[in-house]
This record gives structure tokens, sequence and C-alpha cells, in this order.
């Protein structure tokens, strides 16, 4: 391995194992489900289908997206909701006092950015105040992007079931307020939350020696805002 | 995200949550054939149109082999006037509001039910379904 390879997997290993983790539960979850979904259509007396049709599927799009969707709509409102909500002892919450969206001098923006400092941070303008949001804008996209593929593929599957009891379809606007489609989705946003709380609230009290999501070992229980 | 990514994931969306065409069409086709085969008294057409669960229940319910007892149900032919599909189940709209059912099996689409006539606020009542 080069040391330039080497150099490149030190300084990003964090994001290329989650990745990783990412791309081999994806191809589990695709294998189990086509092994799923084909056993059920057996039972039913119905055509099987090609592991290459089911992963372009709204069953596998469905379970995909419903679970993506929240996870995004997790970090955006963790990221957004921390700029201004405090939680006193925990790694999670800026410093008491601090709370809101800080100075231009604190956020190193404008004529206080410096040399260094990426360009749209440097013009103060309509670009800096974009980019003063990037993160949380490109976090809202994914999540509605994930949310409405959600909303299609599972109006599809909610509307095949239907037929299947011989009952008629549900128009997508219909379907938007349906019970299927809130049950689905807030199953999946309750643990999301139920995480984050958690995660907040322990921090304070319980820690993981080395770990920038935990405070140091011996700092104190109402140290905020300290990062170990 | 560029207009051809956005242009990916909703031809993918599609894929999966749309009806195509052909599968309209072939569905289309299975019920404007059930029904013709009603209407020349052929009785094993019509059950070649039938799903093996539909085709096994009228012959249980009718106690005859299945082009039999397909005649003996009477069901009035009609004209398809809409065909919705949804990953392997369709609907097939008749003149009158009556609807017939179908799956996407390994043969092709077969009737699942026929002979449906709307409820309010319920099911299709159907005289042949598995």
């Amino acid at each position: 391995m080069s040391a330039r390879l080497r150099k490149f997997l030190y300084e990003n290993g964090l994001t290329l194992v989650f990745l990783l983790l990412f791309a081999l539960a994806l191809v589990g979850q695709a294998i189990a489900g086509y092994h799923e979904f084909n056993s059920l259509q057996v039972q039913h007396s119905s055509s099987t289908i090609s592991f290459g049709r089911y992963v372009t599927s709204s069953d596998f799009g469905a379970s995909v997206m419903e679970n993506w969707q929240s996870e995004y709509l997790q970090f955006t409102l963790f990221i957004l909701l921390t700029v201004f909500l405090l939680q006193r002892g925990s790694p999670e919450s800026k410093e008491l006092g601090k709370g809101g969206v800080e100075s231009d001098q604190a956020q190193r923006i404008g004529g206080h950015a410096s040399p260094r400092s990426p360009r749209w941070a440097r013009h103060g303008d309509v670009r800096t105040r974009l980019y003063s949001n990037s993160l949380v804008i490109v976090m809202t996209a994914i999540w509605v992007g994930s949310w409405f593929a959600q909303s299609i593929t599972g109006w599809s599957e909610f509307n095949a079931d239907r037929f299947g009891h011989e009952q008629d379809a549900l128009s997508y606007g219909s379907y938007l307020g349906s019970a299927h489609f809130w049950q689905t989705t807030l199953q999946n946003w309750q643990s999301e939350f139920l995480a984050v709380a958690s995660m907040a609230i322990l921090a304070v009290y319980l820690r993981q020696r080395g770990s920038p999501e935990s405070k140091p070992v011996g700092a104190p229980h109402d140290a905020t805002g300290v990062e170990g | 995200m560029r207009p051809l990514s956005a242009a990916f994931v909703l031809a993918l969306l599609c894929l999966s949550g749309c009806g195509t065409a052909s599968s309209e069409h072939d569905a289309r086709g299975s019920v404007q054939r059930f029904f013709a085969a009603l209407s020349r008294h052929d009785g094993a057409a019509a059950c070649h149109e039938l799903s093996e669960e539909t085709a096994s229940a009228v012959e249980e319910d009718e106690m005859k082999p299945c082009g039999q007892a397909i005649l003996s149900l009477g069901l009035a032919a009609a004209p398809v006037t809409d065909v919705q599909v949804y990953l392997d189940s369709a609907q097939a709209k008749l003149r009158g509001g009556g609807a017939v059912f179908l799956d996407e099996t390994p043969k092709g689409w077969r009737i699942d039910a026929a002979g449906c006539k709307p409820q309010p606020g319920k099911p299709y009542d159907c005289e042949l379904e598995a």
C-alpha cells in the first residue's frame, strides 16, 4: 500500500468505514428482502421476480426510504435545534449562554474570516448566508427527497395490496393522509427522537474514553460543551 | 442535485412505483380475452385467463370442471374503461361501474376476481374470486 493511500485511509477512516458498513448492510437487506419477497409470492401463488427487479421494486424502495428519511430528519433537526437549545452537562450541547447563531466574529465570517476560511464565508453577502446554512439545507433536501420517495413507493405497495383485497386504489393525495403513510413514517421518527434524547442526556453522566461524542472521563457532570 | 441525477431518481421511482404502459396493455388484454371467451361460450378459454387459485375456487364452488362452471356463473361482458397497475396487481374498471382484479403470475396477467360490483365503504362484491 502506497504512503499516499495509507494517508488517505487514515484521514478518512470514519467516513470510509461507515460507507462500507452502509454498503454491506444495504446488500444484506436486499438479499434477505429478495428471499422473503419471493417466499411470500410462492405462498400466494404469485410470480417470483429477479433480484434486479426486486431492488428496483416499491417493496425494497419503501423499506430503504422509510429509514433514510427518518435518519436524515434526525440529523437535520439535531443540527438545527442544537443552534438554539442547550443541555447542561452534555457534550452534544454548546456551553450555557451561547445559544443562537452567534456573532460574525465568533463564526469567522465576512470581515472576520481568515485567509484559510472557505471563499463563501469571506464574502459577507447572500453567499455567506447561504453557506452559513448549507449543512442544514443539504440535509433537509435529502430528508425531503427520501420522504417523497418513501411516499411514492409506499403508495404503490399500498395500492397493490388494496387491489389484492378487491378495493379501489387511493389517489396519491389521499395516501398522504392515510394511516398507513403516517404509521410507517412515525414509527421511524419516534425511535430517532428517542435516540437523540438518550444521547444528549446519557452523555451528561456517562463517558466513553477517547470519543469526541463524550466528555473526558474525568470531566465534571455539569461541564457543558466539552468534548473528550 | 443535478438535473440528470434528479431525472434518474424520478425514472427509478416511476420504475418501481408506476404501472408501465406494457403491463396495463397486457392486463387489459387478459380481461378482453376473458370476456370474448365468455361471449362465445368458450369456458376453457375463459378459464385460461384465470389465476390457478380462482380457477380452483370456481370448480369447488360449482362442483364442475372450470370450463363448465365459469359459464354457469352468468358473468356479463363489459368494455374496459380504465386499467391501473401497481406492482404485480391490477384493476380493470368496466363500463357500468364493475371491475376485474388481476395478478401478475409466471404465465402473465391472470384474473383473480371478476363480476365485482362496488359497495360504498366496503371492498367490491365479486361473483368470482379465489
